[in-house]
């Protein structure tokens, strides 16, 4: 019984999981995990020189400057530490996680890393100036 | 293609609300209520509702075939807020986003 509900579960899971050609060697993720307000994730598998890599181009980055969202020195540690923790590199605002020819087998590490990333990142709007101010008022009620 | 036009309101103490997001084709955005999956451009709204329930103001989004460039979504946009020119009055030309 245990057993089949892990199947049912894996395959109904990675039935979720789409891709969407956009062009040459290049692939857009349907995961289903969504940003808070309701977007998808955005996530492109694309060929790079031999290596296929996972990106966002730009998306969490631009998602995040959707609100009053200014990268000062804390929030800038705490996007490099949620970048170094999911080994994710970071380009001119461009989140990349590479995936070289050897690590083929970990494709689905290399993703879920993506997603998790991308999600934490998202978290970085609690930190914007009007909750701040919103909490830090709140705090010193107390 | 992976773009936003935001329309801002900004109240008498600072606080910014975004009333409407033109967004491009950067993939799918779930529909909270209806359980399904739009695609292409879509445009986000604020409403009371996602205010009070939810982390964004403008999390409802509706399809939309009115636009697919940058360009065309600034003339929706202008078009639906009623965004008009005035010249000499030194006004912000959103077209400078279009060159």
């Amino acid at each position: 019984m245990t057993g089949d509900v892990l199947d049912l579960l894996k395959q109904q899971y990675c039935s979720d999981l789409e891709l969407e050609e956009r062009s040459l060697n290049k692939y857009m993720i349907h995961t289903g995990y969504t940003y808070p307000d309701g977007d998808e994730l955005h996530i492109l598998l694309e060929k790079q020189d031999d290596a296929w890599c996972f990106t966002d181009d730009g998306h969490t980055m631009m998602w995040l400057s959707y609100s009053d969202f200014e990268l000062t020195d804390t929030r800038r540690s705490l996007l490099e530490k949620t970048l170094r923790s999911n080994n994710v590199r970071i380009d001119d605002g461009v989140l990349y996680v590479s995936c070289s020819n050897r690590d083929y087998d970990r494709l689905g590490a290399c993703l879920r890393s993506m997603i998790q990333t991308e999600i934490q990142l998202t978290d970085l709007q609690y930190l914007e100036k009007d909750v701040v101010r919103d909490t830090f008022n709140e705090d010193l009620r107390q | 293609m992976d773009f936003s036009v935001i329309v801002i309101y900004k109240d008498i103490n600072g606080r910014k609300y975004i009333i409407r997001r033109y967004n491009g084709d950067h993939g799918r955005h779930y529909h909270k209520d209806t359980g399904l999956w739009i695609s292409g451009p879509h445009i986000h709204s604020i409403t009371e509702r996602a205010q009070r329930e939810y982390h964004k103001d403008e999390t409802e989004a509706a399809e939309t075939d009115r636009y697919k460039t940058l360009e065309q979504a600034i003339e929706v946009a202008m078009e639906d807020m009623n965004v008009v020119f005035e010249r000499n009055k030194g006004n912000a030309d959103l077209r400078k986003w279009m060159e």
